[in-house]
């Protein structure tokens, strides 16, 4: 095994369960201090994933090495990981005191050493005037902080986050969002993530792994895989998107209506790209040749459904001055350098798909 | 408008209370002090010890609060830890003809306690265990620990996987679980199964009857035969009442007193 300095390796990790396969061979790594997030639908796999780095679950095969070491067959007692869940999963019998203390009791640390981690962590999380309340008596915000102590007072190798938000409501997510993220900045952490948030995930993480149906579709820095995604999947996945039937030539790509648009690898033949609604431009013209079908104001945003030949396109533009009307002629501006996206990527996303064109129906 | 609603409802609350529990209790009371009472009075006219002293000073009554106390405590502490396993199992794993495998521990509940009885009165005579305290501790056992099982293992399953899972990843061993996780939160389910089956044990009639009597009697066994014979007679049921009530009345009182302790509830709230 050659030496791998990343904190968690996974290896071809993959689960059945009774003949049905839950999780492809999968490989992963963690380098130390990252921030990581798997992004998935629900039942992509990306919870059996971390079930299985916890020892909660036993793969079918493959391995798991924490600091070079195999952890594979370990019992979750015996690893230096410890995982916020969904739940929180707080002891209701113990006073919040004693949930964070429980990790150290059972790795009998000594008392001085105890009372500095409990100390520290209950001021990082702000706990303060929390820690003698029951789970009960706390808001959904508070016991997330609590669960969060609880398995930073460990000081693991490795910190799992299995959808920590998705039970809080929006605004109070975005707040705890920004305070896990300073948390992380500052106990340095090597944290993985599990979300199915596609923004949480862009906020936050350095590198995001993209799965679905059991299998990692794409990964990379969120801002490549939301401007620059290899895989129809992922475009799909990350909010908005345009996907455009083109015809490739060298590193230029003819679109359907005639524009051209510079590629960022040299193609030949038929393919498809994928345009984000904001790096469409609008701008009135009465000779234009597209046509304003739809105007959604969502505050910040405006967004247009334009009609250019018999495709279809979403325009993202600024709510600041004169909204254009429906049925307005414009002329459209696409900028930005395409890529072509691999046709082996599944298509199974609809939820938050632009409109498409008639002509790609036919691929759904 | 919302305080005078809630108001209302104590009240009814009361009310109920009263009808139900109080103002029969009371009746019984009077009855089993009464020395004759004929409508259309509505308070006994004379009253007498009579009944009670009757009672207390047969001597067959020691030894079978005795028998009682003893057979109780070894049913209910017994059918705990039979039922422990069984609920466990229920509860946390999925198994193959899981739903038949309930249905079987809940049948007992379906079959009257006479049939049960009468058929394993055979069988106990066969293996000499009629008429005999270990006769009487098996069949009640019997009794209730479809109850138990069932009570525990609602229990248990209201414990989420992940409060388990989460204490294993901070390094709890097994032993360590049980005792810190598992134990604290079950206690109301234990309490609940044991208060139950104590009950249970201690009321049980049928069984007892046919498979101890007239070698062993219970309490309850004891007292039910003084109100066979010459038909019914009141003050004798109303003294056999009251007594049965006692201990069944101290059990939930205890009970009460505990489940109010704060950390108690704190382990009872909603997970």
């Amino acid at each position: 095994m050659p030496a791998l300095k990343n904190e968690l390796d996974v290896l071809d990790i993959s689960k059945h369960y009774s003949g049905v396969e839950a999780l492809s061979p999968t490989s992963l790594s963690v380098a130390n201090g990252e921030f990581v997030t798997i992004l998935g639908p629900s039942g992509c796999g990306k919870s059996t994933l971390l079930r299985m780095i916890t020892g909660i679950t036993l793969p079918s095969g493959g391995h798991i090495l924490l600091q070079g070491r195999d952890i594979t067959r370990l019992p979750p007692e015996k690893r230096d990981i410890a995982i916020v869940f969904q739940s929180y999963a707080l002891f209701p019998h113990m006073s919040v005191r004693n949930n964070i203390l429980f990790g150290l009791k059972m790795k009998k640390l000594g008392k001085q050493e105890q009372l500095r981690r409990f100390e520290h962590v209950v001021t990082i999380c702000g706990l303060g005037d929390l820690v003698s309340r029951y789970p009960k008596q706390l808001s959904g915000g508070q016991q997330q902080r609590v669960a969060l102590a609880r398995a930073l007072v460990m000081q693991p190798a490795l910190l799992l986050l299995d959808e920590p938000l998705s039970n809080l409501d929006a605004k109070l997510r975005e707040s705890l969002r920004d305070d896990l993220l300073a948390l992380h900045r500052s106990t340095g952490s090597t944290t993985l993530y599990v979300t199915h948030d596609q923004s949480e995930a862009m906020s936050m993480s350095d590198r995001i792994i993209v799965m679905d149906k059991g299998r990692v579709v794409e990964s990379g820095r969120p801002r490549d895989l939301y401007l620059k995604p290899q895989k129809r999947f992922t475009a799909l996945f990350f909010g908005h998107t345009n996907l455009v039937p083109v015809e490739a030539e060298g590193t230029l790509a003819t679109l359907p209506w005639g524009s051209v648009l510079p590629l960022d690898q040299a193609a030949r033949g038929k393919g498809e790209i994928s345009l984000r609604p904001e790096c469409i431009s609008v701008f009135p013209d009465a000779a234009g040749d597209a046509v304003v079908r739809q105007v959604t104001f969502m505050g910040p945003d405006i967004f247009y459904d334009l009609q250019i030949g018999n495709h279809c396109l979403k325009s993202r533009q600024g709510s600041n001055g004169v909204p254009l009307e429906v049925g307005a002629r414009v002329n459209v501006h696409i900028e930005g350098i395409a890529t072509l996206l691999e046709q082996t990527g599944s298509a199974s996303v609809s939820a938050g798909a632009a409109p498409e064109s008639p002509s790609l129906e036919g691929d759904r | 408008m919302q305080r005078y609603h809630s108001i209302f409802l104590s009240l009814l609350a009361l009310v109920c209370l009263l009808f139900m529990l109080v103002l029969p209790i009371g009746i019984i009371l009077l009855w089993s002090v009464s020395n004759g009472w004929f409508p259309p009075n509505l308070s006994p006219g004379d009253y007498t010890s009579r009944h009670w002293a009757m009672f207390l000073s047969d001597p067959t009554l020691t030894p079978a609060i005795v028998n009682s106390l003893v057979i109780t405590v070894i049913v209910t502490a017994s059918s705990m830890v039979i039922a422990m396993p069984t609920a466990w199992a229920l509860a946390r794993f999925d198994f193959r003809l899981k739903k038949i495998i309930e249905i079987f521990i809940l049948a007992p509940l379906i079959v009257p306690g006479m049939v049960v009885a009468v058929g394993l009165g055979r069988v106990f005579l066969k293996l000499d265990l009629a008429y005999s305290m270990e006769g009487v501790i098996l069949v009640q056992i019997a009794g209730v620990l479809p109850l138990t099982i069932r009570i525990l293992s609602g229990g248990f399953e209201s414990i989420p996987g992940d409060i388990i899972n989460a204490a294993r990843t901070l390094g709890a061993h097994r032993f360590a679980i049980i005792r810190y996780i598992l134990l604290p939160l079950s206690i109301p389910a234990m309490l609940a199964a044991g208060l139950l089956s104590f009950v249970g044990s201690f009321e049980e009639f049928e069984r007892t009857l046919i498979i101890g009597a007239p070698i062993v009697h219970t309490l309850t066994t004891r007292l039910f035969v003084n109100l066979s014979g010459q038909g019914l007679v009141i003050p004798v049921a109303a003294v056999v009442s009251l007594i049965l009530l006692l201990p069944v009345l101290v059990v939930f009182l205890l009970t009460s007193r505990i489940m109010r302790d704060d950390v108690m509830a704190a382990g009872m709230g909603k997970l």
